[in-house]
Formats: structure tokens, sequence, C-alpha cells
């Protein structure tokens, strides 16, 4: 799986949700995305790539479209 | 003096701060919400909708005091189970509750019985009520004062929703005493909270397990929050590594965490660790509240006796004419035993329940209402507290229609929903169905 795959994923598997959706998810905004959802995206994420995420991060990626910046501070290219 | 009454000892402290950033004293509290019911008579029933805010709090505690029942719901509820909660009890006036919401009202002049009518968290399908008089909220408010040892200093922020019966008797207890509540919407996962934590030097947090689940993943322990001096935990079973880690770091730090166990049928409360044995007494429930007693039937069942055992339910309009049923003794379903210094350990459950996410679930009134909506008996409902529902099914499952049902029905996620397909139920001669053999 490229990185992309990687990150997509852990959304599609968590929320149930299908690729074209994915762009517009946000935290709270999605019924499947709550605090226990988010919980576990973040562990998923965390596994899939090998990294533990700062609170920081964790709080910050709030919405799919966040990943990408925030997984770069980790050597994480999802463009690779 | 109730809690919800005027108190004049503290009426110029700050009572609340919410999201909008503005902080109310108790006086302007105890006036916003007095305001807000002046058109509603005495004894009139009335469903309210709620979330983590000075307006809802400050109409909550007026209706109390006015001697209005308050039918209490998260202004997030589903629209559909908000208009059958309507026309199954017919409030005459609906407040603060959003959306395409019934039109249809009744007229009742409740003026005893029922203050407070929640929910039984979960088995939402049958739209049942525990019945709270103002006697039984006030009896629990007390043991949870004392056992606590809550002042005015104290600066408890809302970590779970207002109508959740742990929620609220966290406001209760603190309202009672003059301190002042961070009213917020924020998640553990949002920056805002912690901000709200660290502005206001925060005291006291409480969580069911998840919720500490999420704080060890936000590694609280290492957090710099020198105000945080207490945490309670209730709402179901923390993982007994987590418990350990949690009063450890509290022992380690001069904190106080607190293992509490408790039903919405009790109000809110029936037994906590103190906080000095948690450690030693893992996976313990603790000893029954101040003015509390737990005695073990010969089965095990704890039976709880106590101020603060509701009236009884109501799961119709003329159930909330019912006097008390109860008094002052509940049948807890959860089977225990105790050790030699009286510390309680929970080790089953009587009926087939399950705890997820703090709300207890009946495992049969699933059952019930999926045979009806997916229109077969050909299914069964089993589940843990660690793995959510398993619904077993004869026929091929439209999972996508299952998992509505499950989110609109009882707002659960299809993470705690595993579905599986068998070729039949395993029954008994006499046609019961063998529970142990679904695996």
């Amino acid at each position: 799986m490229t990185n992309r795959e990687k990150y997509d994923y852990a959304f599609i598997s968590n929320f149930k949700v299908k690729k074209e959706d994915l762009e517009g998810l946000k935290y709270q905004q999605l019924f499947e995305w709550d605090s226990v959802g988010h919980m576990d995206l973040i562990a998923d994420l965390e596994s899939a790539f090998g990294i533990q995420m700062e609170m920081k991060d964790v709080l910050d990626l709030s919405a799919y479209t966040k990943g990408e910046e925030i997984l770069a501070k980790y050597g994480i290219d999802l463009n690779a | 003096m109730y809690f919800f009454d005027r108190n004049k000892e503290f009426a110029d402290n700050t009572a609340c701060i919410d999201d909008s950033g503005a902080s109310f004293t108790y006086r302007q509290l105890w006036d916003m919400g007095d305001e807000a019911v002046s058109g509603i008579s005495e004894g009139s029933l009335v469903l309210m909708g709620c979330r983590n805010d000075a307006e809802s709090l400050g109409t909550y505690l007026a209706l109390l005091r006015k001697g209005c029942p308050v039918i209490l719901m998260g202004q997030k509820s589903d629209v559909s189970l908000v208009n059958r909660m309507i026309q199954t009890y017919r409030p005459d006036e609906v407040l603060l509750m959003p959306g395409e919401i019934s039109e249809e009202r009744g007229t009742h002049r409740l003026t005893e019985g029922p203050a407070l009518l929640l929910s039984t968290s979960g088995s939402t399908g049958a739209q049942k009520l525990v019945r709270l008089s103002r006697e039984n909220l006030q009896s629990n408010c007390d043991s949870i004062v004392e056992y606590l040892g809550i002042t005015a200093e104290e600066k408890p922020i809302t970590t779970l929703p207002m109508e959740y019966t742990y929620g609220l008797s966290v406001i209760h207890s603190h309202i009672a005493v003059g301190a002042t509540v961070i009213l917020t919407e924020r998640t553990l996962f949002e920056k805002e909270f912690w901000d709200l934590v660290r502005e206001h030097g925060v005291t006291s947090m409480a969580g069911v397990p998840y919720t500490y689940e999420m704080l060890n993943r936000l590694r609280i322990t290492e957090m710099d929050l020198p105000a945080l001096k207490t945490l309670t935990q209730a709402g179901g079973h923390l993982k007994p590594e987590l418990q350990e880690k949690m009063a450890g770091w509290a022992a380690d730090t001069g904190r106080r965490f607190f293992v509490m166990y408790g039903q919405t049928e009790a109000t809110a409360r029936m037994s906590y660790v103190p906080p000095e044995r948690c450690l030693d007494k893992p996976g313990s429930i603790g000893i029954p509240v101040p003015g509390g007693r737990i005695d073990l039937a010969e089965d095990g069942e704890m039976i709880y006796y106590g101020k603060n055992v509701s009236l009884g339910y109501a799961t119709c309009e003329e159930d909330l004419l019912k006097g008390d049923e109860n008094h002052g003794r509940l049948e807890t379903g959860d089977i225990a035993y105790r050790d030699e210094e009286g510390y309680l350990y929970i080790k089953g459950r009587k009926k087939r329940f399950i705890k997820l996410q703090g709300k207890r679930i009946s495992l049969d009134e699933l059952q019930d209402v999926l045979r009806e909506e997916l229109e077969t008996d050909n299914l069964v409902c089993t589940g843990r507290d660690d793995e959510g529902v398993t619904l077993w099914i004869v026929c091929e499952p439209d999972k996508e229609r299952i998992l509505n049902i499950f989110a609109e029905k009882w707002d659960m996620r299809s993470r705690m929903v595993n579905i599986r397909k068998i070729d039949a139920i395993p029954r008994n001669a006499s046609g019961k169905v063998i529970y142990a053999d679904l695996k």
C-alpha cells in the first residue's frame, strides 16, 4: 500500500465512508467521527506508519485534509 | 434548602462560565432561569433540550425550583427520538429543543411525584424514563458533596453531557455548594478544551472509561496542570492497568482519583473507592456512598438501600402519576462479592445488560426492537462491554440498514456493532436461546 492508501484506509475502515467522501470529512461533523472514533483513528494511523503523535498533532488532525501537513512532520509523505 | 434553590450565601459567587466566554453569578443564573420559565405554571410537564451552557443550566434549575417535572434530553438527540418522547408523554411545554418538533402537547398538573425524568440510557426504544423526586436528587447530591469533600473553591469542567446522569450529578453537587462550573461542549480532542482547563484553573474532571482511554492517549500524566486535583471515574469498568496508572499518578502527584459505581435508577451514584485505597483495591467498586447501604442477596445480587433510589419507571403518560414503587430499595442487577474489609467487586450481571460508553444497554430490548424492525424472529443479540453488541442473524443481513437502526434508535456507532450471519439460532429443547453457543 502507498502512504496515501494507508492514510485513506484508516478513515474508511473507522468511519465506514466511501473514498469519494474523504475530502470533506471533519471531526464531529460525521456521526461516526466522535471522540472515541478519533482515538481509534489516531491509534490506527500510529500503527500504520509506526509513529507516535504529539498531543498537539492529535488535536490538530480535525479534518481529513489536515493529515498531509501533520504527517509530514513525522517524515511521512502522503504523495510519495 | 434544595441545591437548586436561591441560596443567599453564595449569590455573588460565579456559578458558571460557558463557551460564549460569559460568566454568570448565581444570582444572574437564577434570574435568567426564572425569566425563561416565567410563563410556565407549577406542575406542568416540560421536555427540555440541554447542552453544556448557561442557558440550559439556568432554565433547568428554574424548572426544578418552580416544581415543573423535567424530561431532560440532549439538544443533539435524534428528532425522531424527541418526537416519540413527546407523543408518549405529551409534555405541556417543550423548551430549548431545536429541529422539527412535534406540536402535540398535553395538560398536566404534577405537583407531587417526579422532579426529573431521565431516560434509562440505552433502552430508548421503549421511551422508558426513570422517575426521580427532588428528595432523590438532593440526597444523592448531599452524599456526593460529602465523600468528595466538594467546596465552593472547586472548578470542575464538564466532560460529559448534561442529560447523562453522571454528568448531571457533577453539576448538581457543585451548584449545591456555590462552586464554579466550567460548562463546555468542547471535547478532550479539541485544543480549546485544554485552553479552558488552563485559563480557568480547572480543579476536577469526571470521566467514563473511554474518557480515561483518551486522557491516557493525550498523556495527561505528562501535562502541566497544577490546579487539577480530583479525577472521578464511573460508568463502567476501567481496565485494571489503566486504573493502576491513573491511581499511581494521582498518588504520586498529590491528586485524588475516585473510582465510583452508580445507575440512573439510584439518581446517579451508589458506591465509591476512597482514593487512598484505590491502589490496593484494584477492580473494586468500593463502599456505599454516605447514607447508602448495600446488601448481597443469596445469588450475590447487590441490593442498594438509600434515599437516592428512584420512585420507579415510567413507560407511558399515566405512569407519571404513580407514587414511590421502590421504597428506597433497588435491585441493581449486578452480582458482586465483598472482601473482608467491606469492599465490593462486581463479578457479573444477573440480566443481559452491557455497558457501552457509560451507558447501560439491555440486550433483550435491542433484540426485541430489531425483531420488530427487521420483521424476523430469527435474530439474537449478545454483547460484551469491551466489544459492543453482536447481532446474530439467520437471513442475509442488510448491513447498512441495520447500522442505521442502531444509529437512529440507540445513537450507536458502527464500531460498537458486529453483524454475524448464522445458519440457525441455537436453542434448547424448550426453545430457549443458548447464548453460550454463540461464538
